[in-house]
């Protein structure tokens, strides 16, 4: 196999994990970059023409509360999970526990 | 305007007006952030090239304006496969359509006009391309709350009987077969739809020995133009259209090969431009019978053999 159809494969396993990861970064309160930060700390790396129109598109369905800060001299839009992205989360959460077991033992892991 | 400034407008230029201060604001505020971490890491202001690296790192204003805008597609996958069976049978259709235009043209008016047939059907073509896929993209479009699915009324029931590869007929086979018959029937029936005043001006006539031929081969095209439009509509072969068109092409055959046989079939009116005569349109007869007869003869055993092929597997 290629890198390039390996590289292909591995952003298609990582799309939709992606959304889980910045819900559950939103918990807390964040603007863009720090969430970028915070996703890359935890090792998930994700470009910035991808983050962004993420979390807009989260906060357009109603997932993420917005408000714009000031804060050293400059303003920000923090963004953290809303009522609804909250009950969405828990959902995911048990979704995503339950397939990761269930291809755990498909893969022998 | 510093960089920063001309890549933000860059970006609103591709975003709608009501959208576009919200994320430009936003957008500008996290590249900020970015080379206000940019200058933490390297202990020092960012310069004007370190702007341009984030900025060329962050991508094209189209691309990233595009990112923030809903996915938009000119056709649909969904819909997709129905665009480009649609795009197929228009393209014939028109194609049909011109080579008749073309065909009347030539046998009324003896007027052989490659180029405006050419023209006629590229001009047409792009017209339907365009409607076509005008149509496809509303489709596409339309808002979520009223979608509609192209396969939501089928039943596996419905499925044609496939058993060969074979038995799919082509739509271009069944086109070009209908174009051929509807030719013909209107050049045995030309004294329906040309004047009399203009029927005698033509320069080839079908002669006496020739008349008994015209009521049987115009019931023969007739019904092979309805068998066509079948085959369109229904386009995979089966036992019972493998032997009727065995019937068919028998006939088709045998007629063309009894017709060597007719003497004078078509007469060339005598004209002084006229670059044929008739030993040399007889000689041409025989060759286009003779190519029609074996043509005909191809098929029949081609459909025998098929029936064979069906019911040995």
């Amino acid at each position: 196999m290629s890198e390039e159809q390996l590289d292909k494969l591995r952003q298609e396993l990582r799309r939709g994990v992606l959304v889980l990861a910045v819900l559950g970064s939103l918990k807390q309160a964040h603007y863009g970059y720090s969430l970028r930060k915070q996703l890359q700390d935890a090792g998930i790396d994700i470009d910035e023409g991808t983050l962004y129109p993420l979390i807009r598109r989260l906060a357009d369905q109603g997932l993420l509360d917005s408000e714009w800060q000031q804060g050293d001299g400059r303003e920000r839009r923090y963004y953290q999970l809303s009522s609804i992205g909250n009950t969405l989360l828990a959902s995911l959460t048990s979704e995503w526990q339950s397939l990761n077991s269930n291809i755990a033992k498909l893969l022998g892991v | 305007m510093n960089l920063i400034d001309r890549y933000i407008s860059a970006v609103a230029q591709q975003l709608p007006e009501i959208r576009r201060n919200d994320i430009t604001r936003e957008l500008k505020a996290n590249i900020l952030d970015r080379l206000e971490n940019l200058a933490l890491e390297q202990g020092r202001a960012t310069t004007a090239e370190d702007e341009s690296a984030v900025l060329r790192e962050l991508g094209h204003p189209c691309k990233v304006a595009a990112g923030f805008m809903p996915p938009q597609q000119l056709v649909s996958a969904e819909w997709f496969p129905l665009f480009k069976q649609c795009l197929t049978y228009g393209i014939i259709f028109i194609f049909v359509l011109q080579l008749i235009g073309f065909g009347i043209a030539l046998t009324s008016m003896g007027k052989l006009n490659i180029v405006g047939f050419l023209f006629g059907f590229f001009q047409s073509s792009l017209l339907m391309f365009a409607s076509v896929t005008g149509a496809f993209y509303l489709l596409s479009n339309l808002p979520a709350t009223d979608k509609i699915s192209p396969y939501s009324c089928w039943k596996p029931e419905q499925l044609p009987p496939l058993q060969q590869s074979w038995q799919k007929i082509k739509t271009l086979d069944s086109a070009s077969d209908f174009a051929t018959h509807v030719f013909l029937l209107l050049i045995l029936q030309r004294d329906l739809w040309i004047p009399s005043e203009s029927l005698t001006q033509l320069p080839l006539q079908f002669g006496p020995a020739m008349q008994p031929w015209i009521m049987p081969l115009t019931i023969w095209a007739s019904v092979f133009i309805l068998f066509n439009v079948w085959n369109l509509r229904f386009s995979f072969w089966t036992q019972s259209k493998l032997v009727f068109n065995i019937a068919m092409n028998l006939f088709g055959s045998v007629a063309a090969f009894l017709l060597i046989s007719v003497p004078d079939k078509i007469i060339l009116v005598e004209k002084a431009h006229n670059p044929f005569n008739n030993a040399t349109l007889e000689h041409l007869n025989l060759w286009i019978l003779l190519g029609i007869g074996g043509f005909c003869l191809f098929e029949v055993l081609r459909s025998g053999y098929r029936i064979y092929l069906l019911k040995n597997t």
